[in-house]
């Protein structure tokens, strides 16, 4: 009698157990599956179809690191990877410190938070090539362009803007701050509510300064989400390829253009599906190297 | 009478979460920080919404004001028969049917394919889903550019069956059946259903399946309206993929219209365009911008 | 519940669907079923035009099927269709494309066919030259033209640059464009003239500057190798040329991204006055309503080495997956249409169709043609009458143009003609928006990178 409840018991547990785990198993596959199909199995193959000689979507013959010999000693790259560092650089120091900036005014606001939020989100919602296209539009050259009329009446003289090689990927930055600003604003901010305000009251009984709560209270507070949020930008950036693609093609004489544009060309404008991955390969091992820096870095914060 | 006591005591709550203090606000330097910080969060949202606007203000100027050097900042005419003739013109109504056709397949595949995921790891937990939990949490972190030229040429010929879906919206849908970024929210709200309420309906005898499309789901709005709405948009901005996937007109969706007009029509008719491509995601967010401040704080926190 | 339910079939049926479509896509019917490229799109007028043939041809040829594709033709995007397997059977591409088009396999051999329906012996061999691998033909050319410059009559009158008979005052060299343009800027405040900057279009034009200097851009050695050969003094000229354009005479538009759907629209609304194109121009009357009297068009003008144009246009290529049945429905279909060196009654009337339409809408219909296509007597006869009967402009404006007096028409670069163009944009972009470049070592530098890049990467 009494062993065979335990063996009942123990085939309930074991049912229990078979059911969570095939079940569970069967609604996960699609997401498996998909994500074989969308992110690993490119991935992989990315990597070894650029050993190859691609004639348009086919494997040819086995070149080894040809490819990347190639594409390495081009008069350009290193041009090309520098710009795409400038975008990043660039990138960090317009696009991430000012969002925070904000965020903390916002914060501060008494009245109109809300509104204030909605406003600064706006530019989100809009389609990229929508943003692209009006600030190419705001940024021409001479009398036409709509911020030189504006500065303008403030007496400035017209400016190049894009066509300023030396800044052109400034610009570009800023257009990319203007569209994507608003969501970091909004993550910064919900992550100042979250401070628990007693932290605050403590600080005012101590007499403390507003240097002091920025610096005791709320930089520690936000400092995991900023970290999160700079490696996200730092990848997201370094892979920059729509905006030079629609705003500059890439111009003036190749100041604007970045790695991920290169890929597209190298694929879609010259057919060379190759060279395109052997690109992608290697922006990607850039940003590896970058992503396991960061882990390193958020092991180290949260020990 | 006892609503407005109430928002004071929101407020007062609200208070302690700010740099400076209601004590603070007594003196007058604080007052003149105050209104600077308010003035400069006015300028911000100016900065975003005022090229915006700029949108709508060519659109309807004529083709004569529209080409002014310098271009009029506040349009002197009003051309509203343009804008219904660039709408017949283009035919806008058949990439508005696209647009459509892409976005439900998007949400049918991000809500049904991330939510399941979400749900599996948040309440069934099968033995080894941590590590694929762990995978997923790693792709968020991985570069896309790799991905982009294998994953066309997958498409091309896709594994296994060996069939070209390039030239059809399944591609993109495909594409939205993973992400990471959703699982994760899925996941996390998932988490705060209580865990009795599936236990329940187990002994009831629904199939895990039905537990989630029947219980968990419908429990869930607040998450499901976010994902939907972030989906929109992102579907409704999605530029490059519909760009290499379809090239027949007749089954291109707004955005690549937008990109392709650049070259076929005018300056001015361009405009009003890009204002018509402008409004439905404005519309969406400004019906729901609750629900997506909401979300981004919800996205925020939980990453 | 019920809304739940609701919720579960729609996503249900959503995935039915698309499961449906993606089977459906594999089925076939019996007939021979052609997708014809370059269809106009149901926006266009042409398009009543094409209904058209495609009755006729349903008529005629009861078991063949064609499916119209509208898709719009830039040369990126057949490159990325070509790879996806998506090229309809018919499609239409610059001859610029063509050799890496033959060379990627992206288009059917028909040479067979060509010769079966005396194509191959009635195309203008210097046309046809253009889409020949050796012996092989891989397309069927379908327009030709060499370029010339474009003349915007409005605003050349408006700065005075007429003759007494009323012809305009077209500059015959390169120093006299700079002028003329100088005078149009001074006059109008209009750009005088642009040059494109982009998308390889910048480096197409730049060529015949350069050969009009006396630029060579590459020869090949003895053992084969390619060598680049534009580090020249020519060359250097040729660049500072374009530069002076900008600083010295100030006569290009303020904005130096330009490709040339902007020279279009700034041509179109009066806001430049002259660029180098191919004289058949539909767009500006199309898409931006220009007044096709106002168009004129001369001789490209001339360098110290000589007047160099080059011959361009578009072809028919046939996609590689295509079965000789489809390789003979398409040609009946372009017999049908009228494009076929044969002549019956059927071409006439077919051609008419088009040309009558092209009048109707006041697309500039020029008396001669750009460029002899045919070289069979009937046809060109064909030709001649029936441009005869629809022309729409006056011939003084494209007189000049027409006459073609001095003008000798350059072959394409050889080797990498797109990577050449891509590397002289550059040098383009860089010398019209840096006003201290260096216009010497800017060549030098873009001799180098093609010769690294490009030649010295040849397989």
């Amino acid at each position: 009698m009494r062993v065979s409840t335990k063996t009942d018991k123990q085939n309930k547990k074991l049912s229990a157990f078979v059911r969570k785990n095939t079940v569970g198993w069967l609604m996960l596959l699609p997401t498996v599956l998909f994500a074989y199909l969308i992110v690993w199995r490119p991935t992989v193959m990315g990597f070894y179809n650029s050993l190859f000689r691609m004639q348009g979507g086919t494997r040819g013959a086995f070149i080894g690191l040809k490819n990347y010999v190639e594409i390495i000693t081009d008069t350009n790259f290193l041009k090309v990877l520098t710009n795409t560092f400038k975008y990043t650089g660039y990138s960090l120091l317009i696009g991430f410190i000012p969002p925070l900036l904000i965020a903390i005014l916002l914060n501060e606001a008494r009245r109109g938070q809300y509104i204030f939020r909605v406003g600064m989100y706006i530019p989100v919602v809009l389609p990229g090539i929508a943003v692209y296209m009006l600030w190419s539009y705001m940024y021409l050259p001479g009398d036409a362009g709509l911020l030189n009329t504006i500065f303008g009446l403030f007496g400035a003289d017209p400016y190049v803007w894009l066509q300023d090689s030396r800044f052109a990927i400034v610009w570009i930055v800023v257009t990319m701050t203007w569209s994507a600003m608003g969501g970091t604003i909004l993550m910064y901010f919900a992550a100042l509510q979250g401070i628990n305000p007693d932290l605050y009251e403590a600080a005012s009984i101590d007499g403390a300064m507003i240097r002091h709560k920025l610096r005791y209270i709320v930089l520690p507070e936000i400092y995991p989400i900023a970290l999160l949020l700079f490696v996200r930008q730092i990848i997201g950036v370094f892979q920059v390829m729509e905006q030079p693609l629609t705003m500059t093609g890439g111009g003036p004489d190749g100041a604007t253009e970045s790695l991920a544009l290169l890929a597209y060309k190298y694929a879609f404008e010259y057919f060379k599906f190759d060279k395109g991955m052997a690109t992608g390969v290697i922006t990607f091992i850039i940003l590896m190297f970058m992503t396991i820096f960061y882990t390193r870095l958020e092991k180290k914060v949260n020990q | 009478m006892k609503r407005k006591l109430l928002k004071e005591k929101k407020a007062a709550v609200k208070v302690s979460t700010r740099l400076i203090g209601d004590n603070d606000m007594k003196r007058p330097v604080y007052k003149l920080i105050y209104l600077l910080i308010v003035l400069f969060l006015i300028g911000m949202c100016m900065v975003t919404i005022l090229p915006t606007m700029w949108i709508f203000a060519s659109a309807f100027k004529d083709t004569k004001e529209f080409l002014a050097v310098p271009p009029t900042i506040i349009p002197r005419s009003f051309e509203p028969a343009k804008i219904v003739q660039v709408w017949k013109n283009v035919k806008f109504i058949r990439y508005l049917r696209n647009s459509g056709i892409i976005i439900a397949g998007d949400l049918a595949f991000t809500v049904l394919f991330n939510g399941m995921a979400g749900y599996v790891f948040s309440k069934l937990k099968p033995a080894g889903s941590k590590f694929i939990y762990r995978l997923i949490f790693i792709t968020m972190l991985l570069p896309t550019s790799m991905n982009m030229i294998p994953l066309y040429s997958s498409f091309v010929k896709f594994p296994i069956l060996g069939i070209n879906i390039t030239g059809s919206f399944i591609p993109l849908w495909l594409m939205s059946g993973f992400s990471a970024f959703n699982i994760m929210l899925f996941k996390s709200f998932f988490d705060s259903v209580p865990a009795s309420i599936v236990e329940a309906a187990r002994i009831d005898g629904s199939t895990e399946v039905g537990i989630f499309l029947r219980i968990i789901i419908p429990l869930s709005k607040p998450i499901v309206m976010v994902v939907s709405i972030f989906t929109i948009v992102a579907a409704w901005g999605n530029f490059m993929w519909p760009f290499l996937i379809l090239k027949k007109e007749t089954m291109q969706p707004v955005s690549v219209m937008l990109y392709n007009m650049k070259s076929q029509l005018s300056v001015d008719k361009y405009m009003v365009v890009m204002m018509l491509s402008v409004i439905p995601p404005l519309t969406v967010f400004l019906c729901f911008s609750r629900q997506i401040m909401g979300g981004v704080t919800l996205g925020g926190v939980k990453e | 519940m019920s809304k739940t339910r609701r919720i579960t079939s729609i996503i249900t049926a959503a995935v039915l669907v698309s499961i449906s479509v993606l089977l459906c896509s594999c089925s076939k019917g019996g007939k021979v079923s052609v997708t014809i490229g370059d269809w106009p799109a149901d926006t266009d007028t042409m398009s009543s035009v094409y209904e058209e043939y495609l009755k006729q041809m349903n008529e005629k040829y009861p078991d063949i099927e064609i499916i119209p594709d509208t898709s719009s033709g830039t040369a990126t995007s057949y490159l990325t269709r070509a790879i996806s397997g998506q090229l309809p059977n018919l499609y239409v591409v610059s001859y610029t494309e063509a050799a890496n088009i033959i060379k990627s396999g992206f288009c059917a051999d028909i040479t067979d066919a060509c010769k079966e329906y005396n194509y191959a012996q009635s195309l203008n061999p210097l046309v046809l030259d253009k889409v020949k691998d050796g012996d092989k033909i891989y397309g069927i050319p379908q327009t030709a033209y060499a370029l010339g410059l474009i003349c915007n009559k409005e605003l050349f009158e408006q700065a005075g640059l007429v003759n007494a008979d009323g012809t305009l005052q077209y500059p015959q060299t390169y120093d006299e464009l700079a002028k003329t343009a100088k005078t149009i800027k001074e006059k109008t405040n209009q750009a005088g003239v642009v040059f494109p900057t982009m998308n390889n279009q910048g480096g197409w034009i730049f060529t015949n500057v350069a050969w009009s200097y006396g630029v060579d851009f590459m020869e090949q050695d003895t053992d084969g190798k390619w060598k680049a050969t534009f580090d020249t003094p020519e060359c250097v000229a040729a660049l500072q040329y374009i530069k002076d354009l900008k600083w010295v005479h100030n006569v290009l538009p303020d904005n130096a991204f330009v490709d040339i759907e902007e020279e279009r629209k700034l041509f179109a609304s009066n806001q430049a006055a002259m660029y180098i194109i191919h004289p058949t121009e539909r767009m500006l009357v199309k898409n931006y309503s220009m007044n096709k009297d106002n168009i004129c068009f001369a001789r490209v003008p001339e360098g110290p080495a000589g007047r160099y144009t080059l011959m361009g246009g578009n072809y028919y290529a046939v996609s590689p997956q295509s079965t000789p049945e489809q390789i003979d429905a398409l040609f009946k279909f372009l017999e049908i249409k009228g494009h076929s060196p044969n002549v019956t009654e059927k071409t006439e009337e077919s051609l008419s169709m088009s040309m009558k339409k092209d009048n109707d809408e006041n697309v500039p219909v020029m008396r001669k043609a750009a460029f002899p296509l045919w070289i069979n007597n009937e046809r060109t006869a064909l030709d001649t009458k029936l441009r005869e009967m629809y022309a729409n402009v006056p011939d003084e404006n494209f007189a000049d143009y027409s006459s073609f007096i001095d003008v000798m028409v350059h072959e394409e670069e050889p080797q990498c003609a797109q990577e050449l163009y891509s590397i002289l944009d550059s040098g383009i972009q860089k010398v019209l928006t840096e006003k201290d470049a260096d216009c010497a070592s800017i060549v030098k530098e873009m001799a180098n990178d093609f010769q690294k890049n490009h030649l010295d990467k040849l397989d």
